[in-house]
């Protein structure tokens, strides 16, 4: 999550922009057809399709029946609220808000009020909290191990010996400080005759203007757009690492044991 | 030594200089990159520098200040000089609220710990404003304490100012606070609670009806005084007669905001920065309660609208601005997206190309570009915080400013002779019957519109669900006519006469009940001559709901209803019948559902139904045909009409002659052929080509707006 003094600085709109088309284009495509269903004691008070608009009438036969009403008005998506369920919410979430909190405890005590509805005042077809990977307690540990408190990443794609997009990233005590691409660093709007030369610039200009890096990963765009592309982007890496598609400087021994772990865990 | 805003720009001792600006944000830029950074902003031919100057980023300890005594590049005065050497003028932005991706917004966070400031939600919490970096409490701006803790950051500041104001230096324009919203949570039963609120609601309800009979009789409760009127928490009214309590908790909201902008820069003036005009920003693109333009600017000089919008908004741009054309003395855009916060959608530059052009095309007069100069926090100005300008991007605004400047634009007028108005009533009972609360909207005309949202039985004592049905009715004129191919502004139901009168035609989604003063102007608009378009239902009742109808005698009575029909080939619903002289349609059974009358000079056309819901739509040809037989009332006819759907135009005329805009919002390059109606020739302002006819193939890429001088210039 964010600092509360986040540095966001140096960011070129044009490495930016061809990071957002790349994404858009490796998304699925969007589903977001929704039928919004307001009830009281469960009978319809109201309800709304994203498309038509206020429904006249909606078969409502209480929260089991969402899969059904889904497919009877051809939604990608039901979403059923309780009189007085979103106030619920703004309530809980109000009463455990401090300002002193770091953002991630602040959203973590928003998503806690939301949890508290959900399948109570609220119910949401399909659970969009299931599709959510649960990772085991232990490679959590694990990898809060390897990472260390402070680190600096780099991740550059580059096309024809010349920067395609960037990303360079610093986290302090868990959280991102810093959040900028190569345009905030000396001399790389030029041709590189490599990948290794190209590290190397980054890495110096890195450490001229931010300080040295955790480690960089560098890349061409056919294997950026592979990565983002992948459903598993975490495994996607440590493979394209292991095939040399992605060059690492500086590679630090904890990211290639992390790394190891990655591909171990892919099998 | 007078600084004014007027129709064309800031009018500084009789001469009108065009409000063209960008922000800097000097206390994130490096101090010796500035006079670089001033000089680039110059050569992109902005005549204007923007800044805020931001309290927690000044402020070292309660009543203590740094402005650059310590650190360099809190130097603000010397920053404000730099502008002066260039010729620039300077507008300041002090807040005390400033977002501009800021943690905390520029509140010192100390004030946070000072509970009896903050405001409150509709449960007595400590209302939070939930942006990231950190969400923080935020303060009510009812509160007097709050108003001394800013009063120590004024008088620190104001002093460097007012030496620096014009006629002795380049400060010509001052903000009073920003985007004044209730931080956002603009839904009527949320904040602000606190105890300061409530006072100054119980001021607001005593200034309104002195007596507290009055309002015990109006609530139809039972009250000894004004200090036992508690506010609406939620809507729960089941009768018409019920409505008045809510609607003066939703009228003071915006007295609120009106407060607090109003307060804010006496603050300033009482300091004496008096030499300057004063602006304010919505945050809403198409402001309705708790905004409210025309009241503001009875106050302050002038109040825009901020757009940071992609080319995917064309409509809701194109809307804004109509907006401001139609209501603000000067239609402004106090902050234009050039560059955006990472965390709102992406923006680039052909974004910025399109929502430009757009803005301009119907109607934005002023600009302050946002930013003009890259900062912590912010992507895609066109010139990087060291210097380098922005590849596309820079080059855009040194051409926009350059066609502006060449033509004298800002002398230019859109024309427009149709208005469509929005009516405070039906948009406040929108609001608080909304399901979504406390959810904010701040889109009212967004991908959901906030009317799908609203229960559709009518409240005892009315015909209509009107917070259901308003805004679908608003929809369906609005689009009817723009589709039809006229040019429409819109401004809301405070318009003064003078300005109504300045109109051909005037529309508005009526009800049964309507402001009775409104009733009045809108009258007299109609038989001084002016056509007036009403419906679905004839205004009976006043805004308390006592019989009042200015209309009566000018409009027919209906004798028959249906729930639904097909009329003219149009579904229409709730649908009464009049037997009329001059039916808009097709009589049936020598009955009719629309109609027209003659009203002493003028006319009223009266559509007795409510149209289907367009949104999101292709309205019928139909419905387009209606609406150019109702504009063909008062004489208008299309002009310049294009042929392809996802194109219009819109004309400008001003001392040098004629401009024509053609848009296309779709992302695919069309060819479309626009009808003169007569000889005529069109000069692309780009290149320099002539096309002649009285009709012109016109192609356009996808996005994009192309400028043409009519007949030769």
């Amino acid at each position: 999550m964010l600092a509360k003094d986040v540095q966001i600085t140096g960011i070129d709109p044009a490495q930016y922009e061809r990071l957002v088309v790349s994404a858009r284009s490796a998304l699925p495509e969007k589903k977001d057809r929704t039928l919004i269903v307001f009830f009281q004691e469960n009978r319809v008070s109201h309800a709304v399709h994203s498309e038509r608009g206020p429904l006249d009438s909606v078969d409502f036969k209480g929260p089991g029946s969402l899969e059904r009403l889904a497919a009877e008005h051809s939604v990608d998506r039901v979403i059923c609220v309780e009189s007085g369920a979103v106030r619920r919410v703004f309530t809980k979430a109000q009463a455990s808000l401090k300002h002193s909190q770091p953002l991630w405890e602040q959203m973590l005590a928003c998503r806690t009020a939301l949890m508290m509805e959900m399948n109570s005042g609220i119910h949401v077809y399909p659970d969009p909290f299931k599709a959510m990977p649960v990772v085991p307690d232990f490679i959590i540990r694990l990898f809060r191990m390897l990472v260390p408190g402070e680190f600096l990443l780099t991740a550059v794609a580059m096309d024809r010996g010349r920067v395609w997009t960037s990303l360079l990233v610093a986290f302090e005590k868990g959280e991102i400080s810093l959040v900028t691409t190569t345009d905030s660093l000396e001399g790389m709007d030029r041709e590189f005759q490599d990948m290794r030369s190209a590290a190397a610039a980054v890495t110096a200009g890195t450490i001229s203007k931010w300080g040295q890096p955790t480690t960089g990963a560098y890349m061409e765009k056919v294997a950026f757009e592979q990565l983002i592309s992948s459903p598993k982007p975490l495994y996607e890496f440590a493979d394209l690492v292991k095939k040399r598609w992605i060059y690492m400087k500086p590679f630090p021994l904890r990211l290639k044991v992390a790394l190891t772990l990655i591909s171990f865990l892919k099998k | 030594m007078a600084v004014r805003i007027n129709a064309h720009g800031v009018e500084i001792d009789g001469a009108t200089y065009p409000l063209y600006s960008g922000s800097v944000h000097y206390w994130r830029l490096d101090r010796d990159k500035w006079p670089l950074l001033l000089d680039r902003v110059k050569e992109m031919g902005f005549g204007f520098i923007c800044t805020y100057i931001p309290w927690s980023v000044h402020e070292i300890g309660r009543g203590s200040f740094d402005f650059g005594e310590i650190d360099p590049q809190k130097n603000v005065g010397e920053f404000i000089d730099l502008c002066a050497e260039r010729g620039l003028c300077v507008l300041v932005r002090p807040g005390p609220h400033i977002n501009s991706e800021l943690t905390y917004f520029g509140f010192p966070e100390r004030l946070f710990g000072m509970e009896s400031l903050l405001a409150k939600t509709v449960d007595g919490a400590t209302a939070f404003m939930p942006a990231p970096p950190r969400f923080f409490p935020v303060p009510s701006y009812a509160s007097n304490e709050f108003y001394e803790e800013v009063g120590l950051f004024f008088d620190a500041l104001c002093p460097i100012l007012v030496q620096r104001q014009y006629p002795d230096g380049p400060v010509v324009g001052a903000q009073a606070d920003n985007e004044m919203s209730f931080f956002f949570r603009t839904s009527p039963f949320d904040l602000d609670y606190s105890e300061p609120s409530l006072e100054l609601y119980r001021k607001y309800l005593t200034g309104k009806y002195k007596e507290i009979d009055a309002v015990s009789e109006l609530y139809g409760k039972q009250y000894n005084d004004f200090d036992d009127i508690r506010p609406p928490r939620s809507f729960d009214a089941k009768s018409a007669r019920e409505l008045p309590w809510y609607f003066d908790w939703a009228e003071y909201r915006e007295l609120y905001v009106f407060y607090g902008i109003q307060r804010t820069s006496r603050m300033l003036r009482e300091r004496g920065l008096g030499n300057v005009f004063y602006f304010h920003n919505y945050p809403s693109a198409y402001p309705v309660s708790p905004f409210h333009i025309p009241k503001m600017e009875s106050q302050i000089d002038v109040v825009g609208v901020d757009l940071y919008r992609g080319r995917d908004d064309y409509e809701s741009v194109k809307l804004a601005s109509r907006f401001l054309a139609g209501s603000s003395r000067l239609p402004f855009v106090p902050e234009f997206g050039s560059g955006c916060w990472l965390w709102w959608k992406p923006m680039f530059l052909k974004d910025q190309r399109l929502s430009t052009w757009t803005a301009l095309m119907h109607g934005v007069k002023a600009f302050n570009f946002y930013m003009a100069v890259d900062r912590d926090r912010w992507y895609g100005a066109p010139v990087a915080e060291d210097g380098r300008k922005r590849e596309g991007y820079f080059d855009f605004y040194v051409n926009f400013n350059k066609f502006l400047r060449q033509t004298r634009f800002n002398e230019y007028e859109m024309d427009t002779d149709i208005l469509l108005l929005s009516v405070a009533e039906y948009e406040r009972m929108e609001q608080m019957q909304s399901l979504l609360s406390p959810l904010p909207n701040l889109e009212p005309m967004g991908k959901m519109p906030q009317d799908w949202f609203v229960p559709r039985t009518p409240l005892e004592g009315l015909r209509d669900p009107v917070g259901a049905l308003y805004k679908r009715q608003w929809r369906a004129m609005w689009r009817g006519f723009s589709e039809a191919g006229f040019s429409v502004s819109v401004a809301d139901s405070s318009i003064e006469q003078m300005m109504l009168d300045k109109y051909k035609m005037v529309a508005i989604p009526t009800f049964e009940f309507l402001n009775v003063s409104f009733q009045k102007r809108l009258l007299l608009y109609a038989l001084k001559g002016g056509t007036l378009l009403i419906g679905p239902r004839t205004p009976v009742l006043s805004e308390t709901f006592a019989t009042e109808s200015k209309f009566i005698s000018h409009v027919l009575k209906p004798v028959d209803f249906a729930d639904s029909v097909t009329v003219g080939g149009i579904d229409v619903e709730r649908v009464d019948y009049f037997r009329a002289e001059h039916a808009l349609f097709p009589e049936e059974k020598g009955q009719c559902c629309a109609y027209w009358r003659q009203a002493e000079k003028g006319k009223i056309a009266h559509l007795g139904f409510v149209f289907q819901d367009y949104h999101g739509r292709d309205i019928p040809d139909e419905v387009r045909a209606l609406f150019k037989s109702i504009a063909s009332l008062a004489g208008l006819e299309p002009h310049y009409q294009s042929s392809a759907p996802s194109t219009e135009t819109v004309t400008h005329s001003g001392p040098g002659g004629k401009f024509l805009f053609v848009s296309n919002r779709s992302g695919n390059d069309v060819k479309t052929n626009i009808s003169a109606g007569h000889q005529d020739v069109l000069i692309d302002v780009e290149t320099g080509d002539r096309i002649s006819g009285p009709e012109f193939e016109i192609s356009l890429e996808g996005c994009s707006v192309r400028r043409f001088h009519i007949g030769g210039i």
